[in-house]
């Protein structure tokens, strides 16, 4: 009686692989967590980090100033600042409505950015200062001079919500402007006093038998740069949302895949059908790697998807398309290895939970956590030192440096050798980990 | 049937089958002798943590014991345990079957987990699901199915490569009666088919109608063991395996 095949470990490990894979198509609630739900992530995320990201290219923020001065160096101020390509600045002279107060109040409602207020006189007082200055150098006199003793102040509102970095572009700004109309306005001042002197001179050589006159000076400041910046290795591919946001969301949706697998394994375990298949002439290995199969298989069909979303459906909403880089081989191989290693963990937290409830609890918090130090959510170069060496353990963050060295650096499978040796070591000491629990787990019965 | 060379009609042979389970100081099972030949079942009746889930355990290799000698069908199962599973069949007390397949499904995967291919492996699903009286809700998913129809999915699962052995740890636990009645009968064609089995009820009267012998086990040892008349002869006053489960176990609750 009976026909049993003998060995069939192909066999066995592809139809569990199949079962696995027909148990989760039955569950639809769980299909559309393992596959909508970083596909919404990486939509919702991307487009609304994409402003932010064309911040750091062009797009101006709006800033409103408060004119009490009126005057010429008032005016040039302005006039650079709205030459500048981050800043879009309203100007209200001085006999407008909008005063400093209402100023403060509309940054503070975040109908600006940022609000300036120029004050009264200010125009006046530096002219003052500069000419000083220039008669005092003319005369061959040192910094002694007797210059206003209270110097104009200019008062900057940032919007609170403002990250650090927007405030600092919005100040450097606000520098860079002052700076170049103070320069212009020493120059002219030289140049009228230097022109004053030769006008003088030309006057007296001119009385003087076969006497010449001297030119007029022009020392108008210049305003293009005399020195350019030039990178060195030109970025074909610039760092988008979608090229952040793609491999982070669908690598953090790959590890999410841990839950229903560890709910599924606790599940197993508990309906008694592990113990059901340990005594079944089937290797462990042959159950761990088609359940292994179905999750890896999983995960490389939603990291497809998520490609897919980067590259036709975000464009279609009004982002970059996603640009994969040159390195596709590498890519595969980062993916595979990604995968590997969600699913290394999935079957880990599915060993070491005890109960249904656990796994599900601390799985997701597990995986956030880990996807905040990777570097997922805020970039790990802008972490505290401290931050910036925990991130050092997260696999999130191993994967993803190593899909944006090959989407935004440009790398190759070299350059992420390391990344995937450190996948697949993290795969191997997570099934070890998962081994001696459930054998752990056997002994006690 | 599937059996390993030539064993005189032995199918499951135990000696001095003893575990003690890391932090214990006491053994769950303390040197257990058991002997099982073809076409015969053996009850083990026993009070809650008398060792009867320790010892189907041990002997379907799913624990290694601390110390004894198992054989199944010749093959010592302690040194072998992947060749022995071929030889047995497990129905467990828990409804090990996967909710969102079907029975036809849930059948098919276990049989190929035994290795069952083409027509061997649709004759053995087909079987099952008659046996099991599943054969008009084959595709069903087995999530929808009664207690009863489960427990009878859960037998058929164990019996599709027609093993020599059968373990069965309280098959008839929370069914109906209906459902109590064709899992008997379908035990008695098997038991007339030659396959033998080790049993663990807590239903004495299920026990006396099937079991060809009892051994009464408490607190990992064995009290006695014999047929269920010979044992009740044997202890004086004792009117039915009620009477003697508790005169040899007695009647002291046992929660833990």
């Amino acid at each position: 009686m009976g026909c049993l095949g003998s060995g069939g470990g192909v066999y066995r490990f592809l139809f569990t692989w199949l079962r696995e894979l027909r148990l989760l198509a039955r569950d639809r609630s769980g299909v559309l967590l393992l596959f909508a739900m970083p596909a919404v992530l990486v939509v919702v995320i991307t487009l609304v980090q994409d402003n932010v990201f064309k911040d750091q290219g062009g797009t101006r923020l709006q800033g409103v100033v408060v004119d009490q001065d009126g005057g010429t160096l008032a005016g040039e101020l302005v006039a650079h600042m709205a030459r500048l390509p981050r800043l879009a600045v309203a100007h209200h002279p001085a006999d407008d409505a909008l005063d400093a107060a209402a100023a403060r109040d509309a940054v503070q409602r975040g109908d600006y950015r940022f609000g300036v207020v120029l004050p009264e006189g200010m125009s006046a007082m530096v002219q003052q200062r500069i000419t000083q200055e220039v008669e005092a150098l003319l005369a061959g006199e040192t910094a002694e001079a007797p210059f206003p003793a209270v110097l104009p102040e200019i008062t900057l509102f940032l919007d609170p919500t403002l990250t650090g970095g927007y405030g600092a572009a919005i100040t450097g700004a606000l520098h860079q402007s002052l700076a170049a109309v103070q320069a212009a306005a020493r120059m002219r001042t030289l140049e009228q006093a230097l022109n004053q002197r030769i006008a003088q001179l030309n006057d007296r050589m001119g009385e003087m038998p076969g006497g010449q006159s001297l030119p007029v000076l022009q020392l108008a400041a210049e305003e293009d740069a005399l020195i350019a910046v030039a990178e060195a290795a030109p970025r074909d591919i610039l760092p988008t949302a979608v090229q952040q946001n793609v491999p982070a969301w669908a690598l953090f949706g790959m590890f999410f895949v841990a839950v229903p697998l560890a709910g599924g394994m606790i599940r197993e375990r508990q309906l008694g059908i592990t113990a059901r298949l340990m005594t079944m002439p089937v290797a462990r290995l042959t159950l761990l790697c088609g359940k292994l199969g179905a999750y890896v298989t999983v995960c490389v069909l939603q990291f497809g998807l998520i490609l897919m979303v980067g590259h036709w459906l975000l464009p279609r909403l009004g982002t970059p398309a996603l640009a994969l880089g040159n390195a596709h081989g590498a890519l595969a191989l980062l993916v595979l290895s990604s995968a590997l290693a969600a699913t290394g963990f999935g079957v880990m937290l599915g060993a070491l939970s005890r109960t249904h409830e656990q796994a599900t609890t601390l799985g997701p918090i597990t995986v956030v956590i880990a996807a905040a130090l990777g570097g997922l959510m805020v970039p790990v170069f802008a972490m505290p030192p401290v931050m910036q060496r925990l991130s050092l353990l997260s696999p999130l963050g191993w994967g993803h440096d190593a899909f944006l060295t090959l989407f935004v650096r440009g790398g190759d499978l070299y350059a992420i050798s390391g990344r995937i040796a450190a996948l697949l070591l993290f795969t191997a000491v997570a099934l070890i980990a998962a081994l001696l629990a459930t054998r752990q787990r056997r002994q006690h019965g | 049937m599937n059996n390993e060379g030539d064993h005189n009609g032995t199918v499951l042979e135990v000696h001095g089958l003893t575990k003690v389970y890391p932090g214990s100081a006491a053994p769950a099972l303390d040197g257990l002798d058991l002997t099982v030949h073809r076409g015969e079942i053996v009850g083990l009746l026993g009070p809650n943590g008398a060792g009867k889930t320790t010892a189907i355990s041990i002997m379907s290799t799913l624990l290694r014991p601390t110390a004894g000698r198992l054989s199944i069908c010749g093959v010592d199962g302690v040194a072998h345990p992947e060749r022995v599973r071929r030889h047995f069949g497990v129905v467990p007390q828990e409804l090990a079957l996967f909710d969102r397949l079907s029975a036809a499904e849930n059948l098919t995967y276990f049989g190929r987990m035994y290795g069952l291919r083409g027509a061997a492996l649709k004759e053995g699903v087909r079987e099952g699901l008659r046996l099991a009286g599943l054969t008009e809700r084959a595709d069903a998913p087995v999530g929808s199915f009664s207690g009863g129809m489960k427990r009878r999915a859960n037998l058929a699962a164990g019996i599709l490569h027609r093993p020599p052995l059968l373990f069965l740890d309280e098959p008839t636990v929370g069914v109906d009666a209906q459902s109590r009645h064709l899992i008997m009968e379908s035990l008695a064609r098997l038991r007339d088919a030659g396959v033998a089995m080790v049993y663990t009820t807590h239903y004495m009267e299920e026990a006396r109608r099937l079991i060809s012998r009892v051994a009464i086990i408490d607190r990992g040892k064995r009290l006695d063991c014999g047929s269920p008349a010979a044992l009740i002869a044997k202890h004086a006053g004792c009117a039915d395996l009620d009477d003697l489960f508790l005169r040899l176990t007695g009647k002291q609750l046992r929660d833990g």
